[in-house]
């Protein structure tokens, strides 16, 4: 019970935190907002004078994308600065001695300021639906609840998932002293290897073959066929409850081995 | 000084330059080449993306693969130029005005917007503008299209004008941390537009969103009007007095930012 009021505490802390910078928090909208329309535009061009592409009809590739930006922020993994900043600069050595267990207590922070982006992105992304609406790229019944609900369940399965593997990429800090080549190598490799670049299937065969046996399509294609009903939820939450287990044991490994290694020098 | 005496200095400064870019790239080489292999994997995933959508799709709003494959190999050379010569070092005028050390900057005899534009060279830079160059020759070659000579020569002016018309555009954004101080999240909101620059121009749907992503926000220019050059030079040639205009308009931006200034240093 303790144990949950310090969790809820810092995901309330980082919350407040993350909305301290106005023109930031903001501007944030305009970064979501027109890229999309951007990528937009051009499957419209692409669906110019063309009803159907590789399966898909414009307003199920337009769909495909407004998921897919929901989705990407959240589940996207890198190295999270403040933890790889504790190890380099020895504070983890502060954390250690509080009562929450440290890779606990970075989930929790990390969940916080995210849920700050979750009310953002949900806004920007539900008036960019309905502007899409109103501008005849799509309509309401291109959404179903049903469908939107299974989205729901995975999304939360997708985003434990890609925090595992932020974590994961940032306890790397305890090996390699900086993660930054880590980071910068998923964030080429992730848009295409995921799906959030473009449809897994509209690929050629050989990256189809790659991506079939990384975790990465579970972060965002599948979760989206899983709202169009092409890939059953049921299925889709055994396969990435899969991935979280490994995904666990590895941040876990990680955790114990640096821990270990872990000197720090106080002043 | 003569002409000749000046050209000679500043052919020595850029040879020192480029000399302790060499050096920078022996002492940070994981880094040089991590930086490397992302610009690989871009180059790699941006025409698989493309290459995706023709193979479902036979064109792009009427432009063929070999004219998109033009815009991959001008964005990158724009890009690869900028990032070589510019990067780095306007990115010293916002981290100026936030710490204080824009001061000393004040203090030298000498246009402190040339200063702060020249200096640090990024030979990665140089290495994606070849990379991007390799793709324009190819999607130039006489398999793919023959454009004219002066097509060409008005091309290459319009991609000097591409480079310009992103340092000023970006020194605009720089200029806007003396009354904001943090400029971060406009500096990756710029260049989060820049990735869309391989998107060709036929699939902004009027006039209207082609003139804003021109003039107000310039992703058009860093691909899309050079390449237009080698399509309808006459047109394009037009477009030639854009980049001195928007160089123009950064310098009063930064004058006037300049006579608001207070010093933050200690």
């Amino acid at each position: 019970m303790r144990l949950l009021a310090i969790v809820r505490s810092t995901i309330a802390l980082s919350w407040r935190e993350a909305t301290a910078y106005r023109f930031n928090f903001v501007m944030s909208f305009l970064v979501i907002a027109v890229p999309f329309l951007l990528q937009v535009f051009l499957w419209v061009a692409v669906f110019s004078g063309r009803g159907q592409v590789a399966g898909y009809s414009l307003s199920g590739i337009i769909v495909y994308y407004v998921l897919a930006l929901f989705l990407y922020d959240f589940v996207h993994p890198a190295v999270l600065y403040d933890v790889s900043n504790d190890i380099k600069s020895g504070e983890l050595a502060a954390h250690l001695l509080r009562p929450l267990p440290y890779p606990l207590w970075a989930l929790a922070v990390r969940l916080g300021s995210q849920a700050v982006y979750l009310a953002v992105v949900t806004v920007v992304v539900g008036a960019g639906a309905a502007l899409l609406s109103w501008a005849g790229y799509l309509s309401v019944n291109d959404f179903s609840m049903a469908g939107l609900l299974r989205f729901a369940v995975m999304f939360l399965a997708a985003w434990l998932l890609g925090l595992l593997f932020s974590l994961a990429a940032s306890f790397a800090v305890f090996f390699t002293e900086d993660a930054t080549g880590l980071s910068k190598l998923v964030s080429f490799i992730f848009p295409l290897l995921s799906g959030s670049l473009i449809p897994l299937d509209m690929l050629p065969g050989w990256i189809k073959n790659v991506c079939h046996y990384l975790p990465f399509r579970w972060l965002v294609y599948e979760p989206i066929r899983v709202y169009s009903g092409q890939q059953p939820l049921a299925q889709a939450l055994l396969a990435t409850a899969g991935w979280l287990g490994l995904a666990v044991a590895l941040v876990w490994w990680l955790w114990r081995a640096g821990e270990a290694r872990f000197t720090a020098v106080g002043g | 000084m003569t002409l000749r005496a000046r050209i000679t200095r500043y052919l020595r400064m850029v040879a020192k330059q480029l000399w302790l870019g060499w050096r920078a790239w022996r002492s940070y080489r994981a880094s040089f080449l991590l930086g490397i292999i992302g610009d690989l994997a871009w180059l790699l995933f941006t025409i698989v993306f493309f290459s995706s959508i023709y193979s479902h799709a036979g064109d792009i709003g009427g432009w063929p693969w070999a004219d998109v494959l033009m815009l991959i190999g001008t964005a990158h050379i724009v890009n690869g130029l900028y990032t070589a010569l510019f990067e780095s070092n306007i990115r010293r005028l916002s981290a100026g005005v936030k710490n204080g050390s824009l001061d000393r900057w004040l203090t030298y005899p000498a246009d402190v917007q040339l200063l702060l534009t020249f200096g640090r060279i990024n030979l990665r830079g140089f290495l994606t503008a070849l990379l991007g160059a390799g793709i324009t020759l190819y999607a130039l070659s006489p398999v793919v299209s023959q454009p004219r000579l002066e097509a060409v020569a008005i091309y290459a002016l319009l991609l000097v004008g591409a480079v310009i018309v992103r340092l000023a555009a970006a020194f605009l954004i720089e200029t806007l941390a003396f009354f904001l101080v943090n400029v971060e999240i406009l500096r990756a909101l710029q260049n989060e537009f820049y990735g869309y620059a391989t998107y060709p121009a036929a699939v902004y749907p009027n006039w209207v969103w082609k003139l804003a992503f021109t003039v107000l926000i310039p992703v058009l220019w860093m691909a899309n009007i050079p390449a237009a050059a080698l399509r309808d030079p006459e047109i394009a040639v037009w477009w030639l007095f854009f980049p001195p205009l928007l160089l123009a308009l950064s310098r009063k931006a930064f004058a006037f930012a300049l006579r608001h200034y207070q010093s933050a240093g200690g």
